[in-house]
């Protein structure tokens, strides 16, 4: 798990469109992250897959197919 | 001969971007990590176009995340995002390394010999002005114009 910090949230300006992308880059990969191990840790907490999909605003069968961790074959380097 | 080398070569960049993308906590491998794949290749020609080796390049992803999150306001304490998984089955990729793989197949035919090396998605991925490969090379002073010459 990576720890975050949250300092104080600025935006790029739009006058630097490339940084503000990379931005948007680096925040979808944090994201993508975050929601997978929020996931793992809801399930070994016993919630439902209708839980999860509720609290990610998405359906159950949506939730499970995008991010069950049985869909997710095992890394390697 | 020249088919069946490079049909292994295709095999072993998609394998290894995969992996490299999974390893860095990405579900399907974009542009870079066909990047890091090419210099993983037992042929020479990626490092020798670049200069450098994978865990060099890969430390320049890794900067150029949490510098990008830093100008939010984020602050990463540990580099990497955790390994994670790509979905079994049919082998998905992001469009900028599907518009890599393809660019290097076309330059690759233009060569001469013909056939595909790690140099021809270097030079795929350099001719890309913008997104994250183009970031990685400007942090480690590499200017992608002098590779695609």
């Amino acid at each position: 798990m990576v720890d975050v910090m949250f300092e104080h949230a600025t935006i790029p300006s739009p006058d630097d469109p490339d940084a503000a992308f990379a931005a948007v880059i680096a925040l979808r990969r944090l994201a993508t992250s975050l929601e997978r191990s929020a996931v793992d840790s809801a399930l070994a907490q016993g919630w439902t897959w209708a839980s999860i999909g509720a609290a990610l605003d998405m359906t159950a069968q949506a939730a499970h197919k995008r991010l069950a961790p049985s869909k997710r074959k095992p890394a390697g380097r | 001969m020249a088919a069946i080398r490079d049909i292994r070569t295709i095999n072993s960049l998609l394998t290894e971007a995969e992996r490299q993308a999974n390893a860095l906590g990405e579900p399907r491998p974009s542009a870079e990590h066909l990047v890091l794949a090419a210099l993983l290749l037992e042929d020479d020609s990626a490092r020798a176009l670049l200069g450098i080796d994978a865990d060099r390049f890969r430390a320049a992803l890794t900067q150029v995340h949490a510098e990008a999150l830093e100008s939010v306001g984020v602050a990463a304490e540990h580099g990497d995002l955790p390994a994670t998984g790509a979905g079994s089955g049919i082998y998905r990729s992001e469009p900028s390394a599907q518009e890599v793989f393809q660019r290097a197949r076309v330059l690759a035919k233009l060569d001469h010999p013909a056939g595909l090396s790690g140099a021809h998605i270097v030079r795929a991925a350099a001719e890309r002005e913008h997104g994250t490969v183009a970031r990685a090379l400007g942090q480690l002073g590499i200017d992608r114009r002098t590779l695609i010459q």
